[in-house]
């Protein structure tokens, strides 16, 4: 549980006088006077391990020098950290710390970085070390982990920050005394998270990134504080750059909303930008084939052609997808170049693939489309409830959130995941659950309702809400009651008992926060699942109160910003409906024109549309239907009868291969701009490189393609656009060091409880369908991967020496049950066709399911179908049964 | 594997710890006296009976000098080394075992049977020099004594002589 | 005070300084490595140790053990380090004429032909 203490002691270092909070430690104190006490194995993240007795400070009153690292601050002490005595104390570890350390400056990684250094400058260390040094024998390589322990001091941080923050404990102190190593498993390469941790935390140069191996010195590098683009986590980070190349990124100590933590798609994933098949001009196709051209010719090309099928066929002829990787500024560009250049609100975002299901059910109940809560909010929180995240593996920042919370603050760790609490390589959230539900993607709705029941029937509804709607209640009461508990048991697994007892933990809570992730916002009826989360946490009174609230995890990194600048067939921008007749007001004073009513098409309903010859020209940016989407969609025969295709891209994916005009953009890693994370923050994206070759930032193609229409939407910089998107969403992005939520609009949830919950209450409360397995087959489910993020990361060399293709991953015991062991062949079979892997045995996986990660899956698509949702037109295309072969 | 061959020992020892972290120690003697040595394959399986990690379970074992991670002799001689045996002649036992099985410290004899480690303190100084052989005490070593415990050791794998250890819990009297 | 707090009798003529070596390499081997200070230094004074029983020390050996030895007692995690330092301390205090003469005999031989401390990579 969170504790937030006022209460202050007052001390002095060196005779300055300071008060701090109770309960910090003399070294941090020191640190908030500008005193900075050299130290190794301190980190502000990891518990006090006084190891290194390099801090150590004389304090009045104590006889021995006391370490400041592990020491707290009391009312009236006084520290001194500038006499001899502790000037030759620390001269003195130094020694010992220098005995073993090899005189290998100039060949490592970490010199002109390196705190051993800087403290040997300091006390201009001698040493009278005339012994032979320690040396270990290098047994092994790691993939993308360079270790040298002959440099390593045995601070062990890297070993606590790899149990305490990341709870992965791939690391250990093995041997003892001055033998003692940092290494894994015995001769094994390291086999871990590859988060990159122990590199960023290692004082000196025994753990290094091989990425950056001998390339540099530190002050040979230019630097771009960014956001990384793996995830919704929006983790800040500092890009390395010389001469154009990308070199290394990391993120300080404390940095951004990540506090410079990050996962091995933030590390190591960076080289996907500077990928040698990156598109670097402009393709047009002639004959059948794509050949490049010039910016003039190609931008002519799709002006002319696009100015042509309007006049023929009208606006409506034409939609445009974009992907929610783009910056604020692009994708409200975007937006407004089909509504206003084009005439059209046929557009949609990759937040139609899930995070729209979330931002709708937030919008229906309570009135934003935000969350309420920030991180600072999870790691506070003593109740967290998450359902179907797989958080480690698709948010992995918010994840650490939630290890924070438990492991440092202990709080209650409620889990509905798809995942078997199991030790592996990688961290497993269940592991650290109080309770959890193991139970299928299909199967997570009858959980919520099973969670739902127990708080009416155990009487954990809240009394004001009780009062306040006691028709919504008397509702939510009848339709619980409708379900038997025999049924949910079926259904989930899951005991009366059980349910009883999670619904009480979370009642109990004072701070909950329920988080939503990817694997439950891209399964079927996930909408109805979220409105149900929503209604628990009203039912229970946890939805207004201070700290609490409902965050849904967006899956690209501007998901959240695609919604927010009406990048989305149905949304406006400030994620107000297509008809807030203010909202278009307001909007046409900004545009000087009014914008089209007619409501838009959905992802889907262009693919529909297209092969119905209705919609004849299409704009893609960044986005990939066909290869994203499963066969049975049509996608790519739909594309095909285009009149027009013009695709904005880094790579010549399978939507560009079909496309009349590829247009070269520039990554994230080459352009300015704005992008809103997961939790709602608008963070700074700044350019690390010039754009590769001819591409260019995807705000200017569409800006240069409407000069070229005759209608030009002209800007000169994307902080212009910043501008407008402010004057259309007042005071839009706080760009500050943390978020100030919005809270809970009242009137919207007097709205719900008296109206809303109407619709389709009798339909959310409904038992889904009761998952079948026949004898033979499995539930095969498209995953996210921890070392991929969409297909964007299978162009980082970093990422795919850590994995490099897909597998299929198995439960142990239905792995048995097929005869199959890791790195055999098997064939996957269904009425839709059939597809063949590599099985990997997987403990997490629950039995009956199987996994294959999605970013390798463009072969496994045609095994699924697609069911579309009918509120939010989300596709859901994840799932699949299918029959299970060994084969050779 | 452990768990099938010792299911009742492994779950007596988990029964005796309220965290199961702690049983560590006893598993991995547990899988010492198996094979003689703390294989990987039953660090990883400790690992999974206790839910660490394999790396957690590898570095109590190589702490531990008592633990052989490597495969040792049928015998394996631990002459303590410390001042009080070497005070008594603990250097001249190490040289008994050079000349009459012709190993040094860290050597295997050709036969398997024995290997020589020179460790330190074993907490018999009153009774120095002595030796450790696998779980046995040999205490007030001479040549004499030394030779007959070789003797009986080749010949029956085990010797009259030995005095030890006296751990806790005592081993309950034979029934009657 | 040679370490632990047992009562060891000696043989007149015992060799001090090779006693004193004998305690330092069982505080070498149980130190756990934890802290610097004992770590490093139990290391440290073990191998000059070695080396002055070796013949092959010299005189600043002796200023840098105690020097070492006061460097590491007060500044452990725990009290193993303050005990760890006890032989040298000890001995040095009441034997120093037998560290000398070893040093003198080194001396005397011109073997100190020492290597330069480099790593080896």
């Amino acid at each position: 549980m969170a504790t937030t203490t006022t209460e202050t002691v007052r001390l002095t270092i060196d005779g300055i006088p300071i008060s701090v909070p109770k309960g910090t430690l003399v070294i941090e104190a020191a640190r908030r006077v500008g005193v900075m006490v050299p130290h190794f194995c301190y980190h502000p993240k990891l518990k006090p391990d006084a190891n290194c007795r390099m801090c150590l400070v004389e304090v009045e009153k104590m006889p021995k020098l006391q370490t400041s690292c592990s020491t707290l601050a009391t009312e009236g002490m006084a520290v001194r950290t500038a006499t001899t005595v502790v000037h030759d104390a620390h001269k003195s570890v130094l020694e010992f710390i220098l005995a073993n350390h090899p005189l290998d400056c100039p060949v490592c990684d970490q010199g002109g970085k390196c705190d051993l250094q800087d403290f040997s400058h300091e006390y201009t260390a001698t040493s009278r070390f005339i012994e032979t040094k320690r040396i270990f024998q290098k047994e092994y390589f790691s993939p993308l982990i360079e270790t040298q322990m002959n440099r390593c001091v045995q601070c062990l941080r890297c070993v606590r920050y790899c149990d305490e923050v990341m709870d992965v404990k791939a690391l250990a102190p093995v041997g003892r005394g001055t033998m003692t190593e940092i290494k894994s498993f015995g001769a094994h390469p390291l086999d871990c998270e590859f988060c990159g941790g122990c590199v960023q935390i290692c004082p000196v140069g025994a753990i290094t990134s091989r990425l950056s191996m001998y390339e540099y010195r530190p002050w040979m590098l230019k630097r771009a504080d960014t956001v990384c683009t793996f995830c919704g986590d929006g983790c800040q980070i500092t890009v390395q750059t010389k001469d154009q190349e990308l070199i290394e990124v990391n993120s300080a100590q404390g940095a951004g909303r990540n506090s410079g933590d990050l996962c091995a798609r933030g590390f190591f994933g960076f080289h996907a930008a500077s990928h040698p098949s990156r598109v670097t001009h402009p393709l047009i196709r002639r004959n059948g084939v794509l050949v490049e051209a010039t910016w003039e010719e190609a931008l002519e090309f799709v002006a002319e052609q696009t100015n042509r099928l309007k006049l023929a066929h009208g606006p409506h002829a034409f939609g445009g997808l974009i992907t929610g990787r783009c910056t604020n500024e692009e994708l409200y560009l975007f937006q407004k170049f089909m509504r206003l250049t084009i005439g059209t609100n046929n557009l949609d975002s990759s937040a139609r693939y899930g995070h729209v299901n979330g931002v709708q059910a937030m919008r229906m109940v309570q009135g934003t489309h935000r969350w309420t809560v920030t991180f600072e909010d999870i790691v506070q929180a003593d109740v967290l409830l998450l359902v179907g995240t797989n958080i480690t593996e698709a948010n992995p920042i918010t994840g650490l959130k939630v290890k924070e919370a438990v492991k440092k603050h202990g709080a209650t760790l409620l889990t509905i995941e798809a995942i078997q609490a199991a030790v592996g390589t990688i961290s497993n959230i269940s592991n650290l659950s109080e309770q959890h539900f193991c139970v299928a993607p299909s199967q997570f709705g009858a959980a919520v309702l099973g969670l739902l029941k127990a708080v009416v029937e155990s009487n954990y509804v809240d009394s004001a809400i009780s009062q306040r709607a006691s028709d919504y209640v008397l509702a939510v009461s009848q339709a619980v009651q409708q379900l038997t508990w025999n049924d949910l048991a079926l259904d989930t697994g899951i005991s009366r008992e059980s349910f009883v007892q999670m619904a009480a933990a979370l009642t109990g809570g004072r701070r909950v926060v329920a988080l939503a992730g990817q694997t439950l916002l891209r399964s079927q009826g996930s909408y109805g699942i979220c409105l149900n989360l929503l209604d628990l946490l009203l039912l229970t009174g946890k939805l207004t109160a201070q700290g609490c609230g409902f965050a849904p995890l967006a899956e690209e990194n501007n998901d959240q910003g695609a919604v927010e600048m009406g990048a989305v067939a149905a949304l406006l921008p400030g994620a107000l409906d297509l008809t807030d007749q203010d909202a278009r007001t307001q909007i046409a004073r900004v545009w000087k024109e009014d914008l089209p009513l007619a409501a838009g098409a959905t992802l889907i309903e262009m693919i529909d549309r297209a092969q119905a010859g209705i919609i004849k020209g299409l704009f893609v940016i960044g986005e990939n239907p066909v290869g994203s989407l499963p066969p049975q969609i049509g996608a790519k025969e739909a594309l095909g009868k285009l009149d027009l295709l013009v695709c904005q891209e880094l790579f010549l994916t399978e939507t560009a291969e079909l496309a009349h005009v590829v247009l070269p953009a520039a990554s994230a890693m080459e352009k300015a701009g704005t992008f809103t994370n997961t939790e709602g923050h608008v963070q700074a994206v700044r350019p690390a490189i010039d754009p590769v070759g001819d591409s260019r930032p995807d705000w200017e193609i569409l800006s240069a393609i409407s000069v070229f229409m005759g209608a030009p939407l002209e800007y000169s910089e994307a902080k212009e656009i910043l501008k407008e998107i402010r004057a259309v969403i007042p005071g839009y992005g706080s760009l500050g060091p943390s978020p100030i939520p919005p809270a809970v609009d009242r009137v919207a949830v007097d709205r719900y409880v008296n109206e809303g919950y109407r619709q389709d209450l009798t339909t959310r409360y409904t038992l889904p369908a009761r998952a079948m397995r026949p004898e033979g087959t499995v539930q095969l489910g498209l995953v996210q991967s921890l070392f991929h993020s969409g297909k964007l990361s299978t162009h980082s060399k970093g990422l795919l020496q850590i994995e490099p293709s897909g597998f299929l991953q198995m439960n142990p015991v239905d792995a048995a049950r097929f005869g199959l062991e890791t790195g055999d062949r098997v064939r996957l079979s269904n009425g839709r066709g059939e597809f063949t892997t590599t099985a990997k045995v997987f403990d997490r996986v629950p039995e009956g399911l199987a996994w294959f990660p999605d970013h390798f899956a463009q072969a496994a698509l045609r095994l699924f179908d697609c069911a579309v949702d009918p509120d939010t037109k989300v596709p859901y295309c994840r799932t699949a049964s299918v029959s299970v072969m060994k084969t050779t | 594997m452990l768990k099938e061959k010792y299911k009742d020992e492994i779950d007596s020892i988990l029964s005796r710890y309220p965290v199961k972290r702690s049983a560590l120690i006893p598993l991995l003697y547990l899988a010492q006296r198996d094979e003689g040595f703390v294989s990987e394959a039953a660090m990883k399986e400790i690992a999974g009976l206790l839910r660490l990690t394999p790396p957690q379970v590898y570095e109590t074992a190589t702490f531990y000098t008592m633990l052989n991670l490597k495969r040792v002799g049928k015998f394996h001689l631990q002459v303590c080394k410390s001042l009080m045996c070497a005070l008594a002649g603990s250097d001249t036992v190490i040289g008994w075992v050079k000349t009459k099985l012709g190993i040094g410290p860290g050597e295997t004899t050709a036969d398997g049977l024995f290997t020589l480690s020179a460790v330190e303190c074993l907490a018999a100084c009153g009774t120095a020099p002595m030796m450790q052989v696998n779980e046995d005490y040999y205490e007030r070593l001479t040549e004499e004594r030394f030779d007959r415990v070789l003797a009986d050791l080749k010949r029956d794998g085990t010797c009259q002589l030995k005095t030890g250890p006296f751990m806790w819990p005592l081993p309950a009297p034979p029934a009657r | 005070m040679l370490g632990s707090g047992g009562v060891t009798v000696m043989e007149e003529g015992t060799d001090m300084v090779w006693a004193a070596l004998r305690l330092m390499e069982f505080f070498y081997h149980e130190s756990c490595g934890k802290c610097s200070p004992c770590r490093e230094g139990s290391s440290w004074l073990v191998q000059t140790m070695r080396r002055i029983v070796a013949k092959r020390g010299q005189m600043e050996d002796l200023e840098t053990l105690v020097h070492l030895c006061k460097n590491i007692e007060g500044r452990t995690v725990c009290a193993f380090g303050d005990a760890s330092v006890a032989p040298i301390m000890s001995t040095l205090k009441h034997w120093r004429p037998e560290y000398v003469a070893l040093i003198q005999a080194a001396e005397a031989a011109n073997l100190i032909k020492l290597e330069p401390a480099a790593a080896r990579h």
